[in-house]
């Protein structure tokens, strides 16, 4: 990453210092689904400066996030500012990198189905068309599933599936195998096939 | 009349009609028809050489032997469902014409079967997406800069469309499956609320 300094005024130094850190952390909120940064905070700066700003702290929160920038190489491209202050915006993603990373993967794995949200209900089966004492109690699990980002090309789709207890545990001894795949990988045991 | 077996309602009239076919075979025979017909329900496939070599010594021609096999079944299952004991089903058939011998030997095959034909009702019994076979598995998604970060793929293959879509299913664009992306998060959150759902079941078993 290299510091665009020389194409102009560095865009982070056109922020007021002293709201600097708060700026950072307000594009991170925005990054990670919370409230847009809003330019009124910011009067003083030139809206034009004050998107720039914004997608320059994202690049870089993202290029940390992944470790693709070393603290060095930030604060070279942080140059521009106050030696302290920099350090401080580098401390900031650093520490906000964990939900940086999430928020890229649910970008990445946008266009694919994926899960929203899920739900579930314990219910009793009295009887049922083939057994008149039933009572087996079953869950009925709700995945919310969704393609495409957008309003436009959002396509939600509910998967509905009514479990035993025997098919619950199958699923969760399924389940509970990739958490332990999940974790070997995490401590690096394994690789990962795209 | 009510009969027990028939979940106490009157028993079906082509039931009634068949009862006189099988007072047809003798008793020995329908034993051992009775006895592969509760043996198939539960899953293997009824031999039909079985069904047709039993069926010529009764003089019963090939669609006899198919409406003898099907009370034989009905009778069964619904006993089974119903949960009525042998002793019931024995005098329930009597009252329906079947002679005491036979009646004998369906209550015989039907003591020996109850439980394994009623654990197969009880997991035939309807359900949403009752035939999902879940698969899963850790998967790469590239999140920019070349790097790789875990996510879960869970994969449902629904073994009843399978069946429905049967020769000319394409196996590569199949309906019967359906695939969710997971993050590392969901499958935590996944696991940690079906651990407690599971409980609540337990609880009401």
């Amino acid at each position: 990453m290299k510091s665009n300094e020389s194409e102009g005024t560095f865009p982070l130094t056109r922020i007021p210092a002293h709201s600097l850190i708060k700026f950072v952390h307000h594009v991170i909120d925005e990054m990670c689904g919370g409230v847009c940064v809003s330019h009124e905070n910011y009067e003083e700066t030139p809206l034009d400066t004050f998107w720039i700003a914004t997608q320059t702290v994202k690049t870089l929160a993202q290029s940390i996030a992944v470790e693709n920038t070393t603290e060095d190489e930030a604060l070279t491209f942080l140059q521009a500012l106050d030696k302290e202050l920099s350090q401080e915006i580098y401390e900031a993603l650093q520490s906000r990198k964990e939900e940086v990373t999430k928020f890229m993967v649910q970008e990445s794995i946008a266009s694919t189905r994926h899960l929203k949200d899920f739900d579930w209900n314990v219910k009793l089966a009295v009887a049922s068309d083939k057994v008149l004492n039933l009572n087996e109690p079953y869950v009925s699990l709700q995945l919310h599933t969704s393609t495409g980002t957008t309003d436009f090309d959002e396509d939600t789709k509910n998967i509905s599936v009514e479990m035993t207890l025997t098919e619950v545990d199958r699923l969760l001894e399924n389940l509970k195998e990739v958490q332990k795949k999940l974790t070997d990988y995490q401590s690096n045991k394994v690789a990962i096939k795209n | 009349m009510r009969f027990r077996f028939c979940w106490d309602v009157d028993c079906p009239d082509w039931l009634l009609a068949e009862i006189t076919t099988l007072s047809k075979l003798t008793s020995v025979k329908l034993r051992l028809l009775a006895g592969n017909v509760a043996k198939a329900i539960p899953g293997t496939t009824l031999s039909y050489d079985v069904v047709i070599k039993l069926a010529k010594d009764a003089k019963l021609d090939e669609h006899g032997a198919e409406a003898v096999v099907a009370a034989v079944r009905w009778i069964l299952e619904s006993a089974a469902g119903a949960g009525v004991s042998a002793s019931v089903l024995d005098s329930e058939l009597q009252q329906l014409g079947l002679p005491k011998e036979h009646a004998t030997a369906m209550t015989k095959v039907y003591m020996d079967h109850q439980e394994s034909i009623h654990q197969h009702l009880r997991d035939a019994s309807l359900k949403v997406r009752g035939n999902t076979k879940w698969s899963c598995d850790i998967a790469g998604v590239d999140i920019g800069h070349g790097v790789l970060s875990p996510v879960i793929k869970l994969n449902l293959h629904d073994i009843s469309k399978e069946i429905s879509e049967g020769v000319n299913g394409d196996p590569t664009n199949s309906k019967s499956d359906t695939s969710v992306v997971l993050t590392p998060d969901q499958l935590h959150s996944l696991i940690h609320e079906l651990t407690e759902a599971r409980q609540l079941m337990e609880g009401l078993h």
